[in-house]
């Protein structure tokens, strides 16, 4: 592997190729870098630091911890059985089965929150529970995938080996499938629990007066108390704390969790019909489907009914043009999403492919930009528009009032994502075929052509459907920054959810389906271009 | 091949999306020879008469976009993070409860309306330099379910200390103050009738005789409390003292009585501003909208679109408005400048206390 990436500097000029990450780097240095400097000045500048001294950040902090944990605990708990069927058991539609599980977290929060609200009764609505039921449901793919990668890797021989001693299955659980697993499952939960932690657009479709996580303090004291200054207190906190989470769960994490690094082999799986239990299996995949599919045919089935009534009324009207007193207009919606979309792809796909090549072939000076890339991500989304916001206000040329900010607040969402899926990609061309371009005559630009960018491409398709599905679901920082008028899919359905009114609910069903459906046909050219690696 | 088709629909994209720009840059830089739009920035519950407007379109040539915002709140806070560079032209629903957050932005251009002389003295005298024009009033207030009470045979509450009063334990629903311009004024009423100092105990008062705390207005009256959709089951509500005959003009099968009535000692003074945006391209057919806003041709349309009570003197108030509303002599106040003080502080106390 080392020796291969050594090689792949040789073809191309390493100075030259390092100046690619420059303008990635300069764009985050802008539109991540400047905001970032300027909340933390805001936060010693003025008595911003008051609400500290109140109750109110600590018992929000409480709430946005103990949920995430059960959140985590939860999505865990719904999540394993399934991912032991999937990676034990063979049977026709598994594929299909595993592509629906974990096809709930491509959804954006704003859709899975829509949905949750059409499902759980009224008594269950606007209380801790919805908000830690919605998170459980939308992390059981994270799960299924993080573990579900591992177990398929551990060798069934040693829990025959056990059985045959004489173990019963909880005994092998126990004392084999558990330890070795236990790696992915500290990742999984550190993954779950980050994203609860920074949970927004759920808290904020779910969650009671009181029941708001920082991330949603901090957009409802931007947004509509007005409270700027404490706002960047609490974004400061949160991304401190995030940091000191995120380091220590990659640096102490694996020394407590030790894991035994396991063979790649081939997955062993038994077909369902030989397992011991086949009903149990069967079960769990059965139950974990209704669980899965429960929320989105909830989306469906509101999309067509009206109060009590089945009606195409909320088609009709978000397709007939008719504006509805207090209704969105959709139209305008999707095509202002559509235009956002367009250009945090290009903004995104340009940049993010400079910047992978630049830390592919760029030698050390180049890979600056790749690890620059990660800080976006170690913010919220809340907090990166908040930045935006104190940043480029009238002294610079209120920038934050523009259109073009929310493509620019989306690209930088989206960058580390595209930087990190093409990295492997371009690393993983071989040199080989660059020397015969080379040898061939081809000149560095040609070779550039004909061979990396011909290698990527389907990888490069694959990015640039994952700029659009963050693009179009991108509810965090959208909800600060779109301008009255300019409302993108999932600002519009929240409106429309915070209002009364049959019709206007059955809209926001309406265009939740749409949206479901738009990220989910995005995501599948997402996972083609994956397959390509 | 298939890079130069990832080529060709790279570059198809750049020129939708700059198509799409300058779109959107011609349509607000069109020059005073073409029609002018004006976008008129409101909350959710600006809702005038249909073809309201064209009275106005005809006189002056200037059509009118309404764009609608969720609540004032937040119309409110992004008018002053867009201020210089707004959304929209003129800016109606900025109340005495968040003008001082407006004003601080520097969201307003000033002007003095050509009716001011007819509007009524108390709103005007809130804004001495003119930075916005008051155009309506109305009072957040306690609404009770008549029938509930008469049922049971026990006597409503008639006061806010009442709402503290065992007697009255469960049966009232709030919005929240943090996200709801009638919760905050209700919170504002707490503060005007016990200070500084007693707020907070009658508040922990309310905590202990189980208040509910709900996120919107819509989501108090509609969903707990029991007058109006009748499947809620908490009779005590905060609304507006408009609530009751806006009941009986909107109620299927018609009635002549409002099934809910208005606690009077318990109202709160809202008075709503319409003001010019600064940085709008059309200062000037801004102001005439404004005059339009309070002429009594408009001011006349209010009550039964908004329920509120115009500001013009020689508005007219309609019949259903006149038998079933309520105008206290005395609301409950707060000096705008206090408010701007204190806002943001009592929120979060109140969050400490009531959001545990």
């Amino acid at each position: 592997m080392t020796a291969v990436r050594h090689r792949t500097t040789s073809n191309y000029p390493q100075g030259w190729s390092a100046l690619a990450g420059l303008p990635g780097a300069a764009w985050l240095a802008l539109f991540v870098g400047v905001p970032v400097v300027a909340l933390v000045v805001r936060v010693v500048d003025t008595d911003s630091l008051r609400v500290l001294r109140t109750s109110v950040p600590w018992r929000i902090g409480w709430f946005t911890l103990w949920q995430a944990l059960l959140s985590a605990v939860t999505a865990l708990a719904v999540a394993l059985p399934v991912t032991w069927v999937l990676a034990r058991h063979d049977f026709r539609m598994r594929r299909t089965v595993r592509a629906i599980v974990v096809s709930g977290f491509l959804l954006p929060s704003v859709v899975v929150g829509t949905a949750f609200v059409g499902m759980l009764p009224a008594s269950l609505q606007r209380t801790w529970i919805a908000v830690v039921v919605a998170h459980a449901w939308f992390n059981v793919a994270v799960v299924v995938r993080v573990v579900g990668a591992r177990w398929e890797r551990i060798d069934t021989g040693l829990t025959d080996a056990a059985a045959l001693l004489g173990a019963a299955p909880l005994r092998r659980l126990r004392t084999v499938t558990l330890p070795l697993l236990a790696p992915a499952l500290a990742a999984a939960s550190a993954l779950v629990f980050l994203f609860c932690f920074t949970s927004y657009g759920i808290v904020r479709l779910l969650g009671g007066p009181g029941r708001v996580t920082i991330e949603s303090d901090i957009a409802l004291r931007a947004l509509q108390i007005g409270d700027v200054g404490a706002a960047a207190v609490l974004a400061v906190a949160q991304a401190v704390f995030l940091i000191v989470v995120a380091t220590l769960s990659t640096t102490i994490g694996p020394r407590i969790v030790r894991g035994v690094a396991l063979p790649r082999i081939a997955a062993r799986r038994i077909g369902i019909g030989a397992a011991r239990r086949p009903r149990i299996a069967k079960m769990i995949v059965a139950v974990t489907l209704v669980v899965v599919c429960a929320p989105l045919v909830t989306l469906v089935v509101g999309s067509l009914r009206v109060g009590s009534a089945w009606s195409l009324g909320g088609w009709r009207s978000v397709f007939g043009g008719e504006t509805l007193r207090g209704s969105v207009d959709v139209i305008a919606a999707v095509s202002t999403s559509a235009r956002v979309a367009v250009v945090a792809l290009v903004i995104a796909l340009v940049l993010g492919a400079c910047t992978a090549f630049a830390a592919v072939h760029g030698g050390h000076r180049g890979r600056i930009g790749d690890s620059l890339v990660l800080v976006p991500l170690a913010l919220s989304p809340v907090t990166v528009g908040l930045g935006i916001i104190v940043a480029f206000g009238p002294n610079a040329g209120n920038l934050r009032a523009s259109w073009w900010i929310v493509p620019i607040a989306h690209s930088l969402v989206a960058l580390p994502l595209v930087v990190r899926l093409l990295v492997p990609v371009l690393r993983a061309v071989p040199a080989g075929l660059r020397d015969a371009a080379a040898t061939l005559g081809a000149s560095p630009w040609r070779t550039l052509r004909s061979i990396d960018l011909a290698l990527t491409r389907r990888a490069l398709a694959g990015a640039g459907g994952l700029v659009v599905a963050v693009s179009v679901g991108e509810f965090g920082a959208s909800s600060l920054l779109t301008r009255r008028g300019a409302e993108t899919i999932p600002v519009a359905i929240a409106r429309l959810m915070a209002r009364t009114g049959d019709v206007l609910r059955t809209q926001a069903f309406v265009m939740s389906t749409l949206l479901a459906v738009l990220c989910i046909a995005a995501m599948i050219l997402v996972e083609r271009g994956d397959a390509a690696r | 091949m298939r890079i130069r088709l990832v080529m060709l629909v790279v570059t198809a994209a750049v020129v939708v999306a700059a198509c799409g720009g300058s779109e959107s840059a011609t349509k607000t830089e069109s020059g005073n020879a073409e029609p002018v739009t004006l976008t008129l920035l409101a909350h959710e519950s600006f809702t005038p008469s249909e073809g309201i407007f064209d009275e106005f379109t005809a006189d002056t040539g200037i059509s009118v976009e309404i764009v609608r915002s969720t609540d004032a709140g937040t119309l409110v806070t992004k008018a002053a993070l867009t201020a210089g560079a707004p959304e929209g032209d003129v800016l109606w629903g900025v109340d005495n409860t968040l003008l001082s957050r407006a004003l601080e932005a520097d969201v307003f251009e000033p002007y003095r309306s050509a009716n001011a002389e007819f509007l009524d003295a108390d709103a005007l005298a809130l804004v001495p330099n003119d930075e916005v024009t008051p155009v309506d009033t109305g009072d957040v207030c306690i609404n009770y379910d008549t029938a509930w009470y008469a049922d049971r045979n026990v006597a409503p509450p008639t006061s806010l200390d009442d709402l503290a009063d065992p007697r009255y334990r469960s049966q009232l629903v709030v919005p929240n103050p943090l996200t709801s311009s009638p919760g905050l004024a209700f919170l504002l009423a707490s503060i005007a009738k016990y200070g500084d100092d007693g707020w907070t105990t009658w508040w922990e008062k309310l905590r202990d005789n189980d208040v509910l705390v709900v996120e919107s207005w819509s989501d108090a009256y509609y969903g707990p409390f029991s007058g109006a959709s009748g499947k809620g089951f908490r009779p005590l509500v905060v609304s507006y003292a408009s609530s009751p005959p806006a009941e009986v003009v909107f109620a299927d099968p018609p009635r002549d009585d409002a099934p809910t009535a208005v606690v009077v000692d318990t109202c709160f003074r809202q008075v709503e501003f319409a003001g010019v945006l600064r940085g709008t391209k059309y200062p000037e057919q801004a102001k005439r909208l404004v005059d339009f806003l309070t002429s009594v041709t408009f001011q006349n349309d209010l009550p039964l679109t908004q329920f509120v009570y115009p500001v013009h003197r020689d508005a007219t108030l309609p019949d259903v408005f006149v038998r079933h509303s309520l105008r206290p002599d005395t609301p409950l106040t707060l000096d705008p400048a206090r408010i701007a003080a204190g806002r943001t502080q009592w929120l979060d106390t109140f969050s400490s206390v009531m959001l545990r």
